[in-house]
């Protein structure tokens, strides 16, 4: 019994397909889904340079930090100078501390 | 890469089915149009990465959602136009359901290019309930297993069973006696 209505019900859905199949839309329906899918299709194809595009942008704004980053790594003075500077300062005060001690001496001689 | 080419052909294949199965649910022939072509753009947007076996489901999934937001849409401008009354209210507002099955008020030329048999049976699939008719259609007409069906329809395979049941019998109910 159920085999028969099984049966049955095959046939019927098979009917039913290819009467559905039968029913195609009229032209000019075709032709706009034709149309829309072309428009589908190509929002895809449009779509595809624009992935890397997206990163133009980024690239050029990380290439522009680190040049500037390391245009001023190299305009910083270094260490060294200052170092160099410093030990300008000692040889200075060294100098006039011995023309002190120098004019003392003189001092010392016209007094004496 | 792009898949363009196997994009076309999918929906060269399924494109007059799902105008159809739209302006089963719609009852209006460019809506249906637009809410293919919707479907159409986004899966191309959304889903074009995805493997060719994937796409069947998935463009019937976004063309139920579209179908949906489009009763959702029509539900509430009817509810807006009742409201100020500057329409007729719902509960006066023919149904586009009826409409279709009743076949006078349809689009002459779509209905010319349509012999009895056809009519009679898009009168009886449209008139099934939205789940049945979902069920019947993809499994019948896109040739969709039980899961893939599940898959699109976003519910169990019991339940495609069930309502794949159910439109069966209510099609062979109403279509029986006069069928070719």
């Amino acid at each position: 019994m159920n085999d028969d209505r099984r049966g049955a019900d095959d046939a019927f859905v098979a009917q039913v397909r290819d009467v559905l199949d039968r029913a195609a839309p009229p032209d000019d329906v075709r032709t706009r889904l034709a149309a829309a899918r072309r428009r589908a299709v190509a929002s895809l194809d449009a779509a595809v340079p624009r992935a890397p595009a997206r990163w133009v942008p980024v690239g050029a704004l990380a290439t522009t930090l680190l040049a500037v980053f390391l245009s001023v790594s190299v305009q910083r003075p270094p260490p060294a100078i200052d170092m160099q500077q410093l030990a300008t300062v000692e040889d200075m005060d060294l100098l006039m501390d011995l023309e002190f001690v120098a004019w003392l001496d003189t001092d010392n001689v016209d007094a004496g | 890469m792009t898949n363009g080419p196997a994009l076309n052909r999918f929906l060269a294949e399924v494109e007059q089915r799902a105008f159809r199965m739209a302006r089963f649910a719609v009852a209006d022939t460019d809506e249906a149009l637009d809410i293919v072509q919707d479907a159409m753009l986004t899966l191309a947007a959304k889903y074009s990465h995805k493997t060719e076996a994937e796409w069947p489901p998935l463009f019937f999934r976004i063309l139920r959602n579209r179908i949906t937001d489009f009763h959702r849409r029509r539900t509430i401008q009817r509810g807006i136009f009742a409201l100020f009354g500057s329409r007729p209210a719902a509960d006066d507002e023919p149904d586009p359901l009826e409409q279709l099955s009743d076949g006078r008020h349809a689009e002459p030329d779509f209905r010319a290019q349509i012999d009895v048999t056809t009519r009679r049976l898009e009168a009886a699939v449209a008139a099934l309930p939205t789940r049945q008719r979902e069920a019947f259609l993809l499994r019948v007409w896109e040739g969709f297993d039980v899961a893939t069906t599940a898959r699109a329809m976003r519910c169990s395979e019991g339940s495609v069973k069930t309502h794949y049941s159910r439109a069966v019998h209510a099609l062979r109910d109403q279509l029986e006696d006069d069928w070719p």
